[in-house]
């Protein structure tokens, strides 16, 4: 359905990091690892092909009598057990051993491609037998049917390295066959048969391009496999047979020698080890270039890294709300003040909600309403103190209850999280486990927070089930989240943040991802609920008839700040603030069929591109010169309103 | 007029795997949409909408039925048909973020749906790709750009853009508008609605939202689990709903007032109560007239509801012309609810609605036999000059006080008859 | 579960047949015959012939297959032609030694990668760094080469453990540890990079879930989020790679076998290759497909109890 996701992180990431105008190639070369590797690899191959020319003795040249000697300007490496050079026969063993990798690289790309994009693409039991297939030869090891066909075929290295490449070609197509499966649902493959391209067409511009990418990651990865592969054969003593040299019949020979001659590991070992670790990282390297992220990026995530920063700042705003805060102040459930949430760009640290404040009685119902990219979620996230990884939070207050919360350690939070704020977020199947049934981890809510033993919090958990209208919860709370529809999935959400009986419950979209009749039974749910046990609420939504259903005061973000604070019937009746007033002429509600709509011209700019003056000026009807010059202050009306606007109290005398 | 598209008995099954079990999408569903008008298929997630659109398009095989465009059937048109149908019939889809692929520039992903024209010179492409762009406001700098760089309300633009560039004669919106925010939704329609004027574009707007179907649509069809439930003209379907599930999905479809939506919402209480499935307790008949009354009179306020009060009025002149009896006031009573569209079709229970009528015969046989009957007149007399004159408050405190047996207090007789002169 | 484990056994037994049939008529396209490697090259035709009609090859292929299987299922896989022995008196004898390498390498190697991916998921920082270089190292440097170098370290130079051989637990259970420390060692912690990624991988994509982020908001403390809420939905990844390790791990053992001079199924398979002794080399492949199925099992009702959608599909 309509998901309006407010997720101006992920929107600003693709389009910020990812230039798309740099090619492919170009990208990855400027990795330094990939670069380095790629040439490195080069130059091995080269040198290789080359052996003849540069070699400075034959392979099997032998020198009795400087034996095992060290590296020398005669012998670049040193020389092994009978005196042959090791460097001249790591160039002639590397024309066998890469050529066994090219050759098993090569039928594993071709099984991987035809038959991933295959399974992909066609579907039906073309693809159940595919991956049937896959399955069978993943269980299979592969050094094991190596050695099976050299038993079989004798020392032909061939045979074994192209069986190796079978051997490894499930991984490919599973590779190949998510990437084709993945563009196949893409709307844009919709969209281009719609456009009448042929399946031929659709196939070079649309599904090689975005299968090359994880394709050749695993390409390069089945290469280093293949060259270890080979390398342990020779090791064996199996494959091209001594005295002709393999990389791994030298490795061999350096065991053989390992007391005598240490040294003689290093290059024959090395030059494996160099060959397989540069494929490796080239395939990261491609990996990285093509989802378009510098490499490493995922190496800052961790747990700790997820709980965020916070600092408690000077109230950057003087109290205009004064009069309208000071009436809330002695009893809010919740007050913030001057509330700052920023996420880190490039190095920076970019403001997605600024400077917010509002305050919540206890058993009312606060709005917070707004467009996607205004930071009304990120406001809850900040409060809640679970925003993105690398948020910075700042407040000059955030107090619940009087409990001031910016000063709490993580552990002070929980506290109050749950018991005292309960919350549920978008997406009611996914905000809850899919490993556990719902009726354990209502269960396991309820012994959280109340202190109660198992049995008696089972008990709890059905009476909350009951709450929340669902029904029979002996059946439900048996159920996987996953086997639940939307709608129950949010009723058991509601009621696991029902369990510690909180003061204040908040709600991120709870209703976005329903359907409008199953959105009607949580909005009634929830105001129910509130009368009930008496308290407050705090609803996130783009929706102005959910903030009509169920809102006393509504809160409208634009741009990350409040640009209007008022009582819901007096918002949608009369808004003080331009940007409210066009929003809410601009619905189609009700609207006469086929005309057009009274718009807002532009769009909301994105975190980071805000002016210095008023936020809204660009796409205001009214807009003025001193709208522009400096920040503009949220101004408190007669009416218990305030807005954000130059022309707020101008608008009120005329009215009254 | 010549119809432009026909969909016949059209019926489509997802075959099951493994042990999952067939599933209907689509059954027996017959629809059509004249030359440059809109059809708007509305319907909650799993109703079928978009699987019809994906038969149009060719993107989904029907078991059964036949898609007729232009007088040629495409049922089951594939390969060269389906490529010169393709200038014919295109899409705008759902997510701005998955409708391009993010490897193409902007003039690849547009001209794209030039593809089957043959013999097109590249700059005689490149020049349509600009003017259709500047036609939904963008410019020439937008072609070698590349998806990401642009945002989900200007992606649907140029999305536009690609599916009008071959001058199709059909657009198929797939939940067109549905990603993007109020504002951005509102550019968004507009400019579909230009440009159908323009172009004279036929659309088969698919969509779960009620009012943007209401305000794009000449006709609409409401579907329910892959069934036809309620087909007619937009307003008709909207305003007057003739199936319950339709009526069920409009008072589902929140409206942003405040007073209508709280009216609403007691009537569902009350109704729910009435089953017994409400945790306030047991509610009578009365309770329910009640809150049909006032969510009436609210829904008559809303400016933006569709309203009648000719009944009301009619109901009120007898009244003036006759003498008051038991039956005069019953019909005056009962011409409240029909003010308003919602309080008239509401879906309501037969029992509910049964309760509410005997609990309206009590009422006013008590007002008669206690000789109140002018009282309540005076106050439906002041409810009417109260909704003309738009006084929301007033009306609604009318409203909430017919019954009252203290016939001067609330009314304010004074402004009420000043209001009237 | 009881249902899962039969379903995954059902399709352990075709699994099994494919892969031996397979080898097996590898085996038959073999150039030369068996006859003629025993009787030597000095062997005349009609004794090759004589030989080929005793050991039953002159038959089509299925039928051979068909008695092969016959005699699988009663415990009889052949005899060994160089050695003369029964192929399963062969795997008898050798099977510890390679089950004690294998079993133990993998215990190291879950141990230790899920600690260090769970630390590195928790704390991140240089462990977290340490991890992803790893990865990267693991997937590049040759094991035998590496397992060569330790031999020399703690082996020849500091001699804490014996460069190579073998004691049988029954002989001295000691010995019999003290011999495997270094060729487990070695097998294992390069696995355990491995395990390492997936579990640190699967935990910090769990850490970024809704689910996640709607406990933290309601106040789960962060242990029981981890190790329970995240812990569940991230082992059944690790399961996968568990199994997909453990037939890494196996080719793994005929080289560590090899390096350590240990004697087993390994190096076995080793020898056989050698002399084309395919009776043996067919034996040895079915029993190494069959403890790959075992655990292809094990760790399939461990990621069904995990994760009850894998059952659902």
């Amino acid at each position: 359905m309509s998901a309006v996701v407010e997720s101006v992180p992920s929107r600003s990431d693709a389009g910020g990091t990812v230039d798309r105008n740099v090619s492919f190639v170009r990208r990855m070369l400027k990795q330094p690892v990939t670069a380095v590797c790629s040439v490195a690899l080069v130059i091995i191959v080269f040198s290789t092909v080359l052996a003849p020319v540069i070699a400075p003795f034959g392979p099997l040249e032998q020198d009795l009598l400087n034996a095992h000697s060290g590296p020398s300007a005669q012998n670049l490496l040193g020389t092994d057990q009978l005196g042959r050079d090791i460097f001249s026969r790591l160039l002639y063993g590397g024309q066998v051993t890469l050529l066994g990798v090219f050759q098993s690289v090569v039928v594993c790309t071709v099984i991987g491609m035809v038959l991933g994009v295959a399974a992909g693409a066609l579907g039906g039991w073309v693809e159940v037998a595919t991956m049937r297939i896959c399955d069978i030869l993943l269980a299979v090891p592969g050094l094991v049917i190596l050695l099976v066909v050299l038993a079989i075929f004798g020392q032909n290295e061939s045979a074994a390295m192209i069986t190796f490449g079978i051997i490894m070609s499930p991984t490919l197509i599973r590779v190949v066959y998510s990437a084709t499966v993945a563009v196949r649902e893409e709307l844009y493959v919709a969209g281009a048969r719609v456009a009448g391209l042929t399946s031929r067409q659709i196939m070079t511009r649309h599904l090689l391009p975005a299968i090359a990418g994880p394709a050749l990651t695993q390409i390069s990865i089945v290469a280093a496999v293949s060259c270890l592969a080979g390398a342990a054969i020779g090791f064996l003593g199996l494959g091209v047979a001594p005295p002709n040299p393999t990389w791994g019949n030298m490795v061999n020979d350096a065991q053989m020698a390992i007391v005598l001659n240490p040294w003689m590991l290093v290059p024959t070992g090395g030059i494996i080890a160099v060959v397989a670790l540069s494929l490796t990282l080239m395939g990261n390297g491609i990996r990285d270039a093509y989802a378009g992220r510098s490499s490493g990026s995922t190496s800052a995530f961790n747990w700790r890294a997820l709980l965020a920063r916070v600092t408690q700042k000077e109230t950057i705003e003087p109290r205009e709300t004064e009069t309208s805060t000071e009436i809330h102040r002695a009893s809010a459930v919740l007050e913030v003040d001057s509330l700052s949430v920023a996420l880190p760009k490039g190095g920076d640290e970019v403001k997605i909600v600024d400077g917010v404040s509002f305050s919540v009685a206890p058993g009312e119902s606060l709005g917070i309403v707004g467009e996607s990219g205004c930071g009304k979620s990120m406001t809850i996230s900040g409060v809640l103190r679970v925003p993105p990884l690398g948020a910075h939070i700042s407040a000059a207050s955030i107090a619940f209850n009087g409990t001031e919360l910016t000063s709490l350690s993580e552990e002070g939070m929980n506290a109050y999280r749950g018991t005292g704020i309960g919350f549920i977020s978008q997406e009611p199947i996914s905000s809850l486990n899919p490993a556990y049934t719902v009726g354990h981890q209502l269960t396991e809510a309820v012994q959280l927070h109340r202190k109660v033993g198992r049995a008696h919090a089972r008990r709890i958990a059905l009476e909350l089930m009951t709450r929340v209208r669902l029904p029979e919860p002996e059946v439900v709370a048996n159920k996987y989240p996953h086997e639940l529809s939307g709608g129950m999935a949010q009723r058991i959400a509601i009621a696991r943040a029902l369990a510690g009986e909180p003061k204040l419950l908040i709600a991120d979209e709870p209703t976005t991802a329903l359907d409008v009749s199953v959105q009607a039974e949580i909005l009634d749910l929830l105001s129910d609920l509130r009368e009930q046990s008496g308290m407050a609420l705090i609803l996130v939504t783009h929706d102005w008839g959910v903030v009509a259903e169920a809102c006393d005061r509504a809160v409208v973000m634009y741009a990350g700040e409040v640009v209007e604070n008022a009582d819901v019937r007096t918002l949608v009746r009369k808004p003080k603030h331009p940007y409210a007033q066009a929003l809410l002429r601009s619905s189609s509600v009700g609207t006469a069929p086929r005309e057009l709509l009274p718009v807002i011209p532009g769009a909301v700019p994105p975190p980071g591109s805000w002016p210095n003056g008023c936020r809204f000026a660009d796409r205001c009807e009214f807009v003025e010169e001193r709208c522009t010059s400096a920040p503009i202050r949220l101004v408190h009306t007669a009416d218990d309103t305030s807005a954000r606007c130059v022309r707020v109290t101008p608008i009120l005398q005329g009215v009254k | 007029m010549k119809l432009l598209l026909e969909i016949n008995d059209l019926g489509v099954v997802y075959k099951g795997r493994g042990r999952r079990t067939d599933k209907v999408a689509l059954d027996g569903v017959s629809v059509s949409i004249q030359a440059g008008e809109t059809l708007g298929l509305v319907g909650e997630s799993g109703s079928g909408k978009s699987t019809l659109g994906s038969c149009v398009l060719g993107l989904v095989q029907p078991a059964q039925g036949a898609v007729i465009f232009d007088g040629q059937d495409i049922t089951r048109a594939s390969g060269k048909v389906r490529r010169e149908l393709s200038t014919q019939i295109q899409a705008v889809f759902q997510d701005p973020y998955s409708s391009f692929n993010p490897h193409r520039t902007i003039e690849q992903s547009v001209g794209e749906s030039l593809t089957s024209v043959p013999r097109l010179s590249r700059g005689e492409l490149r020049s349509r790709v600009v003017s259709m762009l500047e036609r939904v406001g963008l410019d020439r700098t937008a072609l070698p750009k590349f998806p990401p760089q642009f945002s989900g309300g200007q992606r649907q633009r140029i999305a536009i853009a690609r599916a009008l560039l071959p001058e199709p004669r059909l657009v198929v919106c797939d939940e067109s508008v549905s990603a993007l925010d109020l504002s951005v939704q509102a550019q968004v329609l507009n400019l579909l609605l230009e440009l159908q004027r323009e172009l004279g574009v036929a659309y088969l707007f698919i969509t779960h939202d009620l009012a943007v179907v209401r305000h794009m649509s000449n006709q609409i069809a409401v579907l329910e689990h892959g069934t036809l439930v309620e087909h007619g003209d937009a307003i008709g379907v909207t305003d007057f709903p003739t199936q319950p599930y339709t009526r069920r999905l409009l008072r589902a479809s929140p409206q942003s007032d405040p007073d209508v939506q709280d009216a609403r919402r007691r009537t569902r209480r009350a109704i729910a109560g009435l089953s017994g499935a409400s945790a306030a307790g047991p509610v009578s008949g009365v309770d329910i007239l009640r809150a049909l009354e006032s969510q009436a009179v609210a829904e008559s306020m809303a400016e933006t509801s569709a309203i009648d009060t000719t009944v009301f009025e009619t109901a009120l002149t007898r009244l003036e012309a006759e003498p008051v009896d038991s039956a005069r006031v019953v019909e005056l009573r009962a011409a409240i609810p029909e003010m308003a569209a919602r309080t008239r079709f509401d879906g309501i229970p037969d029992s509910a609605r049964s309760a509410a009528d005997t609990a309206r015969l009590d009422l006013c046989a008590e007002l008669t036999r206690n000789g109140r009957t002018e009282g309540f007149a005076d106050r439906c007399r002041a409810l009417s000059s109260a909704i003309k004159s738009g006084d929301r408050e007033r009306a609604m405190d009318l409203v909430a006080v017919l019954d009252d047996s203290d016939d001067s207090a609330p009314i304010r007789q004074g402004s009420s008859r000043g209001q009237r002169e | 579960m009881i249902g899962v484990i039969v379903r995954r056994l059902l399709l352990a037994i075709p699994l099994m047949l494919i892969i031996s049939l397979i080898v097996f008529v590898l085996g038959t396209l073999a150039p030369g015959s068996v006859a003629e490697s025993m009787l030597g090259s000095s062997a005349t035709p009609e004794a090759v012939a004589e030989l080929n009609r005793q050991l039953g090859v002159d038959r089509p292929v299925l039928v051979q297959y068909a008695a092969w299987l016959q005699g699988a299922v009663t415990g009889d896989l052949g005899m060994s032609i160089s050695g003369g022995r029964p192929v399963v008196e062969i795997l008898a004898s050798r099977m510890a030694v390679t089950l004690s390498l294998a079993v133990g390498a993998l215990l190291v190697a879950l141990l230790l990668g899920i600690s260090i991916g769970v630390l590195a998921a928790v704390r991140g920082g240089l462990i977290g760094r340490a991890v992803e270089v790893l990865s990267v190292l693991v997937r590049g440097l040759p094991n035998f080469w590496l397992a060569m170098i330790a031999v020399l370290f703690f082996g020849v130079t500091l001699m804490w453990v014996p460069v190579s051989g073998y004691v049988s637990f029954g002989e001295s259970p000691i010995e019999w540890a003290h011999a495997l420390v270094l060729p487990v060692a070695v097998l294992g912690l390069s696995e355990a990079a491995l395990i390492a990624i997936v579990t640190r991988a699967e935990m910090l994509s769990a850490m970024r879930s809704d689910y996640v982020r709607s406990v933290r908001a309601n106040g789960y403390p962060w242990k029981r989020i981890v190790f329970k809420h995240i812990g569940k939905n991230a082992g059944g990844p690790v399961m996968t790679m568990t199994s997909l390790v453990f037939v890494g791990l196996l080719g793994g053992t005929i080289l560590i076998e090899q390096i350590f001079a240990m004697p087993g199924l390994g190096a076995q398979m080793v020898a056989s290759t050698q002399t084309h002794d395919l009776p043996v080399i067919q034996g040895l492949a079915v029993f190494y497909t069959a403890m790959v199925v075992v655990v292809f099992l094990l760790t399939d009702v461990v990621h069904g109890i995990l994760n009850p959608k894998v059952v659902a599909k």
